[in-house]
């Protein structure tokens, strides 16, 4: 037996055979199976591309999400923060619910200022209103 | 072939689209075969990997836009389909790669369609003791003769890593040769 040689390999190397006639009949057992098949639907842009859509709605839902989080977990902090400040407050001063009030209007009045009619116009809001003047004065 | 260019507009053209075809069938259906038959190994299985290569190739023959040679993109869509049939067989069968292989070399001592004498069986056997794509680097390059230029487009792979892929390959066969 001749030793096998890499270098100078026989006629069939491989050793693989195909049937008799198989390559003659190939050609009408393709045409058959082609025309059989369905014809290719072409696909929309947006079918084409559903997987990267669907990702980016994915990401813009959870980035919304994470967001609308985010601030109802800094409003819930922030209704604590005045909340707590509210009942140190309460437990700590001897201002009441009413002096309490008056002190959010003052610090919710606007002064309109103007550079012709300044002195006027305080004098306007400061008669209107009272808890103001008195806590100026006072 | 000749005039590649000339020639893909003819199969693009819905007049001369059909004979066309049939030239590229008569031109690749053999080389393509055996291509696709060193890597399944069974006959059965080479002739259904062969009819589907060739109907993707009559279906997206449209979209190929040319970068790569006719020839290249053709063995491309053989050697995917050859390997994505041989996945899906192993997957259905249960068995992995290995054990499919020692069942396909087993059988083709009795094939009827390998006529190979104990030196090219034990070839076959040598070639699949080596890694996958080293199989394949190998096959295509001693079985098919295809240079290392066009192996390099068909397997996007250099033509350095190639050479060295073979290389290692012939040393690694001729070894188990010896010993066996």
């Amino acid at each position: 037996m001749n030793p096998f040689n890499l270098n100078n390999p026989p006629k069939n190397p491989s050793g693989f055979t195909a049937p008799e006639g198989y390559f003659e009949s190939f050609s009408t057992r393709l045409q058959n199976r082609l025309e059989e098949q369905p014809p290719v639907k072409s696909i929309s842009f947006w079918r084409k591309n559903a997987k990267t859509f669907y990702g980016m709605a994915a990401i813009l839902v959870i980035g919304l999400g994470i967001g609308m989080l985010w601030r109802w977990e800094v409003q819930k902090e922030e209704e604590a923060h005045w909340s707590a400040i509210a009942s140190y407050v309460s437990e700590n001063t001897d201002l009441t619910d009413e002096h309490y009030l008056e002190l959010i209007e003052l610090q919710t009045t606007e002064v309109p200022v103007t550079s012709d009619t300044e002195a006027e116009a305080l004098e306007e809001v400061l008669l209107e209103n009272e808890a103001l003047e008195y806590s100026i004065t006072q | 072939m000749e005039n590649e260019k000339a020639f893909i507009q003819e199969l693009l053209h819905p007049k001369t689209r059909d004979a066309a075809f049939g030239k590229l069938l008569q031109y690749y259906q053999k080389p393509l075969y055996y291509h696709i038959r060193s890597i399944v190994l069974d006959h059965d299985d080479a002739d259904d990997v062969l009819q589907n290569t060739f109907i993707k190739v009559h279906t997206y023959l449209k979209d190929f836009k040319g970068e790569s040679k006719l020839y290249s993109w053709i063995y491309r869509i053989a050697t995917n389909e050859s390997l994505t049939f041989l996945q899906q067989k192993n997957k259905r069968q249960g068995f992995t790669h290995s054990e499919w292989q020692e069942k396909a070399l087993a059988k083709l001592e009795t094939d009827v369609y390998f006529e190979g004498e104990a030196f090219q069986l034990q070839l076959q056997e040598a070639i699949a003791r080596l890694p996958e794509k080293q199989q394949l680097v190998f096959k295509m390059k001693y079985f098919q003769e295809i240079k290392y230029e066009d192996m390099s487009e068909i397997l996007g792979t250099s033509v350095g890593a190639l050479k060295a892929s073979y290389y290692h390959a012939v040393k690694k066969i001729e070894e188990f040769i010896k010993t066996n």
